[in-house]
């Protein structure tokens, strides 16, 4: 009757996978640099327009060892962090309380819905209007980009959670809030847990664009000055810098995704 | 003074329960439901699929209310879902986000008990189903029969004084059933709580069970009252008569309703009488 026991040798063979997926995943990358750096070595496009990653990467690498990065890097982490969280803070608890009673939700879910289709640096203008150009508005935008997916994802969770898992908890002695807090919550988990992935890519899109137009730090800023100023490397060191930080908040939210809901897929 | 001994632990009296329908009338689904329960009693009811088994479960669960009538409880009216009266389902409903130990103490959390207590008494409820050692796994790492198990300790950490399971078994193959049945069997002989176990199958009803209440359906109603005890099983001819009795039963709430689909939903070998 034991069952089969499958959890001990798990842990290596997982490591192991996911080394080989990241290896596997360095080689077409490593195929795009080469590529990039070809079109260039055989003058098919212009070194002026198009660095090379060859003075690229030694770019990348002076923005480090200067410590001329930090505060560019730290300003856009700055707005994005804060944006996305308040987005976070706001967007959950409003989506699971409109996911749980069912004609809130029927009656909001359009509503957000269409404001979800505008394309969030539409609002932009209307942010710089209100607050000006500088880190309010940045914020602000950051927020309506990410609050959208976030909340429609929480009321998708919230409205999907098994009402068999409820009822079962309502046989076990748990109250109203219990069952919000320890089923409606837990179960809606994986479906919120997307939507912030979602809305922390839309964040970052949107951030990126924001501080192009105003602001006068930040990776954005500086992608965009760099090319005012015709540092053309620089401009593209600083894009490489940029897609580095895009992979790094993607794989952050997966990591913490499968931290949090370690049971999604398996059930 | 002997009418308060002799008082059951559950009391379904009359009870019916109609649902409307989608296109505005309404479905009876229990007609006039009466059955006293004893306290240290393992009754099973059985009967084909739709016959309100679960919807009569649900009741004395405190999940549904009654159209009419009443079930109650020690002689206490039952009103809503209570710990006394714990419930397993067909599906388990476990929670997937907790550990095996984490779901077994799941109502003790709900009960308010110290932590230390709750990790003590999951242990043992977890060892009763012989499932001491896994309550450090997720519960997706289980089999189906040990799902089930996990969702048996759980409702033993209510403290119940009624185990309501509906057909709790009928998703495990052969063999799995056979050691759930013996397993619970087991529990009821060392705690001799009340229990109330569905299930459409001849068989497993046979086995377990000091009453099997047969039921039919269109409207779901009770059909029969069968009482058999431990000697009675013993008797090969009198559980074959037993078993033809029932199939006789069950046979006639069936065939009107065609030979095929519905007769397959009840389990085991029919008796060639
Ligand atoms: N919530 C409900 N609304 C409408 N009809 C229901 C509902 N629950 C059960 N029924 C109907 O009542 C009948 C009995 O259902 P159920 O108690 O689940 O039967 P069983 O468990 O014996 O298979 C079925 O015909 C079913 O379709
Ligand atoms: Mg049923």
């Amino acid at each position: 009757m034991g069952g089969s026991t499958q959890g001990g040798s798990q842990g290596p063979s997982r490591t192991m996978a996911r080394l080989r997926s990241f290896g596997i995943a360095l080689v077409p990358i490593g195929g795009l640099f080469l590529v990039w750096e070809l079109i260039v070595g055989m003058g098919w496009v212009k070194a002026e327009l198009l660095t090379p990653p060859s003075i690229a990467i030694p770019e990348v690498w002076r923005y480090f060892a200067s410590g001329e990065i930090f505060s560019h890097l730290g300003a856009s982490l700055r707005r994005g962090a804060l944006g996305f969280a308040i987005a976070a803070v706001v967007g959950v608890p409003v989506g699971l309380f409109i996911g749980s009673v069912r004609w809130v939700s029927l009656g909001l879910s359009p509503v957000i819905e269409f404001l979800r289709q505008l394309p969030p640096l539409a609002m932009l203008p209307v942010f710089m209007l209100f607050l000006g150009l500088g880190f309010q508005a940045q914020v602000a935008i950051v927020i309506w980009a990410a609050i959208w997916p976030i909340l429609l994802n929480t009321v998708t969770g919230a409205l999907g959670v098994d009402e068999r898992l409820k009822k079962a908890a309502r046989t076990l002695g748990a109250g109203r809030r219990e069952i919000f807090l320890q089923v409606a919550l837990p179960a809606a988990l994986p479906t919120i847990m997307t939507g912030m992935r979602l809305g922390a890519s839309y964040a970052f899109l949107v951030l990126v664009a924001a501080e192009m137009v105003g602001a006068d730090s930040g990776i954005g800023f500086i992608i965009l000055n760099n090319q005012y100023t015709f540092k053309i490397p620089q401009m593209y060191a600083a894009i490489l810098i940029l897609a580095c930080l895009g992979i790094a908040l993607n794989y952050g939210l997966l990591w913490l995704e499968r931290l949090l809901t370690p049971w999604r897929g398996n059930t | 003074m002997s009418a308060v001994t002799s008082m059951p632990r559950l009391s379904v009296e009359r009870v019916s329960k109609t649902f409307p329908t989608a296109t505005g009338g309404s479905f009876q689904a229990l007609n006039e439901v009466a059955l006293d329960i004893a306290a240290e009693e393992f009754v099973s009811l059985l009967g084909p699929s739709g016959c309100g088994k679960s919807t009569l479960l649900e009741i004395i669960a405190g999940l549904q209310t009654p159209s009419s009538g009443r079930v109650s409880m020690d002689g206490e009216q039952i009103l809503r879902p209570g710990p006394e009266r714990a419930v397993v389902f067909q599906h388990f409903a476990l929670f997937p986000w907790r550990t095996v130990t984490g779901n077994v103490e799941f109502p003790m959390e709900m009960a308010r008990v110290a932590k230390t207590e709750r990790r003590r008494r999951a242990r043992e409820y977890l060892s009763m189903v012989g499932l001491e050692d896994f309550g450090d796994r997720h519960v997706w790492q289980l089999s189906g029969g040990m799902q089930q198990r996990v969702a048996l300790a759980r409702a033993m950490a209510c403290t119940p004084k009624v185990l309501l399971m509906d057909e709790p078994f009928s998703g495990a193959d052969a063999i799995t059933r056979e050691l759930l049945q013996a397993q619970l069997t087991k529990l009821h002989r060392a705690t001799r709580k009340t229990i109330l176990f569905v299930t459409h199958s001849v068989d497993e009803a046979i086995r377990m069970s000091d009453r099997i209440v047969v039921m039919g359906t269109r409207p779901g109603r009770i059909v029969s009252i069968f009482s058999l005890d431990d000697a009675t099983r013993e008797h090969a001819d009198k559980m074959a008569e037993l078993r033809a009795a029932i199939w006789n039963l069950l046979r006639k709430e069936i065939l009107p309703l065609g030979e095929g689909e519905a007769g397959n939903e009840i389990r085991g070998e029919a008796p060639s009488t």
